[in-house]
């Protein structure tokens, strides 16, 4: 009962400020654009090779292009789960409504597995929204330029379920994240440097060694590429592009998310709130 | 719900790192009184009542609600209403606050209004808090205590950032609570802020206990002195001398460690001195207060205060022979009484009085 509560509390309070609706407007917008411009770069390119030979050697093959498209709901969209998920935490912390949060429930632990199961229906949720922009915006160019769009193909859903999955995981990492990293903007500038700076450049680092690689592999986003099973980034990398299988990838997903937030909630959060 | 559940603080110690907030901390808190948790601050009543809440963990002893601590509480928003800093995300309308809260609580969402309607909050409920002044924070913090109708009420500071409209209210509201039963703890830094709501008070200075009992036992430990004055100050000085009256100088005359003035007046008489005052100067409850917290005995200290002292709070003390609750009787009294009054109403703890006081009261700031 107590945790049913809890978790309808949490999507409570998720749904009763703004920020829910500005992020996931700007994630919906930021995918749609990036599908629907690679989908209609990739058409252009394969419509005048000649042209597009000049920008890349290798000319693409046309099948694969629609779930690499597609894909980036959750290749470039996964740090808005992230983000709505150590905000959920780090919220509380910042504006001190851990006081009445755990005056109603003052069992913390119900409260944080409260957040941690909301963010990942809550990342299930965008990864839903991001794959519906993607597919929308990426098949509209791709069908423009007359390249299949795969969607007659079973291969391509399970892929956009796996990036669905992928992106409710990546919530849970958010709530691991912010219950480490309370402080809210730390969590923040963590979140966003990690995504779009630290890990790229690690990622393509390691790919050029096959030891590294082999390490390199078990990076969150890698993780999560292997478990979506097609993103830019493999495309992108250079050398040696090792990947884990999917369901490898979506432990080491699951597990960066649980074990983050099983220490944040032994550490911080058995703090005296004061 | 009034089944009358009393605090129990026993042998309380909270140490922050080498820094001790309360130390050996004990007391009890009554059901159907209010009672005042007074002490200045830093001397540990914050940490004292969120150790009780749960929200601290004690170094020793223990806190509890009728032997239970607040988490093994089943049901604590249904038991004890608190509200410590009144901290709210300033993004969420009050009514999503309070129906999140509810949520969370198991309590039906129809209480909300109630509640709020309770605090005079209706007319802003669907403003975000961010927009709301420190008094509109604190009716808000006011109606998440009432939201579970429980039967103990632990506030921190609830007074601070309210206008005196807003004052009023709450001491009404105070009271009403401890009719209906219920356990009432306030926490204030200033005495004369709570005078006229508590019945008890506990005092603690530097995280430990000062002082625990009715509000008049407190004015009963401050010794009375007399103030005498003269024409002729050496003649009156040298007639207390005397008569072996140990007296200090002030500015409104001598201040004689005597309670009678009756025998002052002997003394000034036998020494052939004209007087031009004779009184009873009887401290004021906020100096008996004062004297507790700064870890002094509340008696005259007429051989080695500094001159001044006496004098001054003589001349503070317009009514000389009342204590200092006793300025206001009028308006205590009536308080009291129209809560009383209106006590009939079984489940509402408390109304305000006037609807539209609270929306006169607290202005948004915009």
């Amino acid at each position: 009962m107590g945790m049913l509560r809890a978790l309808g509390s949490e999507f409570q309070k998720f749904f009763t400020t703004r920020m829910w609706w500005l992020l996931t407007l700007l994630l919906v917008g930021y995918v749609a654009l990036s599908a629907g411009g690679f989908g209609a770069f990739l058409g252009w390119a394969t419509d005048n090779p000649a042209a597009a030979a000049g920008a890349s050697s290798t000319p693409l093959p046309t099948d694969g292009i629609a779930v690499l498209v597609y894909s980036f709901a959750s290749s470039i969209g996964y740090v808005f789960p992230v983000l709505f998920g150590a905000l959920a935490v780090t919220t509380e912390f910042r504006h001190k409504t851990l006081t009445p949060s755990f005056l109603v429930q003052p069992h913390r632990a119900t409260v944080l597995w409260a957040k941690y199961v909301s963010q990942l229906f809550i990342g299930a949720a965008l990864g839903v929204l991001a794959f519906a922009a993607t597919v929308g915006a990426g098949a509209g160019a791709l069908a423009a330029f007359g390249i299949d769009t795969a969607l007659d193909q079973p291969d391509t859903w399970a892929l956009i379920g796996r990036g669905v999955l992928a992106m409710a995981l990546w919530g849970t990492i958010g709530v691991g994240l912010g219950s480490l990293v309370t402080n809210q903007v730390a969590a923040i500038v963590i979140v966003i440097a990690f995504t779009q700076f630290v890990e790229p450049i690690v990622r393509l680092a390691a790919s050029l060694n096959d030891v590294t690689a082999s390490i390199g592999k078990f990076l969150p986003g890698a993780a999560s590429d292997a478990l979506v099973g097609a993103s830019f980034y493999s495309v992108a990398a250079i050398g040696s592009a090792q990947t884990l299988e999917w369901w490898q990838g979506g432990l080491v997903l699951f597990g960066i998310g649980l074990v983050t937030t099983l220490i944040g909630g032994l550490t911080t959060w058995r703090r005296d709130v004061s | 719900m009034n089944s009358g559940i009393p605090i129990e603080i026993s042998g309380l110690s909270k140490h922050f790192g080498s820094v001790t907030a309360v130390e050996d901390l004990s007391f009890t808190v009554q059901p159907g009184r209010v009672t005042g948790f007074l002490g200045p601050n830093g001397a540990g009543k914050t940490t004292t009542l969120r150790v009780l809440l749960g929200l601290v963990k004690a170094s020793s002893g223990t806190a509890t609600f009728g032997g239970t601590p607040y988490h093994a509480l089943k049901r604590p928003l249904e038991t004890v209403g608190a509200a410590l800093d009144a901290s709210f995300h300033p993004g969420r309308t009050a009514r999503n606050h309070l129906k999140v809260t509810a949520t969370a609580a198991g309590i039906p969402s129809s209480r909300v209004p109630i509640v709020l309607e309770q605090v005079g909050l209706t007319e802003f409920a669907d403003r975000r808090v961010g927009g709301y002044s420190l008094g509109m924070r604190q009716r808000l913090a006011l109606a998440f205590t009432l939201l579970g109708d429980p039967s103990v009420f632990v506030l921190d500071e609830p007074i601070n950032g309210l206008d005196p409209e807003g004052i009023k209210w709450i001491r009404m509201f105070l009271q009403r609570l401890a009719q209906d039963g219920r356990t009432v703890l306030v926490s204030s830094h200033l005495l004369s802020e709570v005078q006229q709501s508590v019945d008890d008070v506990v005092i603690i200075s530097r995280g430990r206990l000062a002082k625990t009992g009715t509000l008049s036992s407190l004015e009963l430990e401050s010794a009375p002195r007399t103030i005498a004055d003269s024409p002729d100050r050496p003649r009156l000085s040298a007639a207390l001398t005397q008569a072996g009256l140990e007296f200090t100088e002030g500015r409104n005359g001598f201040i004689v460690a005597e309670p009678d003035p009756g025998l002052v007046g002997h003394a000034a008489f036998v020494g052939g001195v004209e007087l031009k005052s004779l009184y009873r100067l009887k401290s004021g409850l906020e100096e008996s207060f004062l004297a507790l917290v700064s870890g002094e005995v509340a008696a005259p200290s007429v051989t080695n205060g500094s001159d001044d002292d006496g004098a001054d709070a003589a001349a503070d003390v317009p009514d000389h022979d009342e204590p200092a609750i006793g300025d206001e009787p009028s308006d205590a009294a009536s308080a009291r009484s129209e809560a009383g009054g209106a006590g009939g109403a079984a489940d509402a703890p408390a109304e305000p009085d006037t609807p539209d006081e609270p929306g006169a009261a607290d202005g948004a700031k915009g």
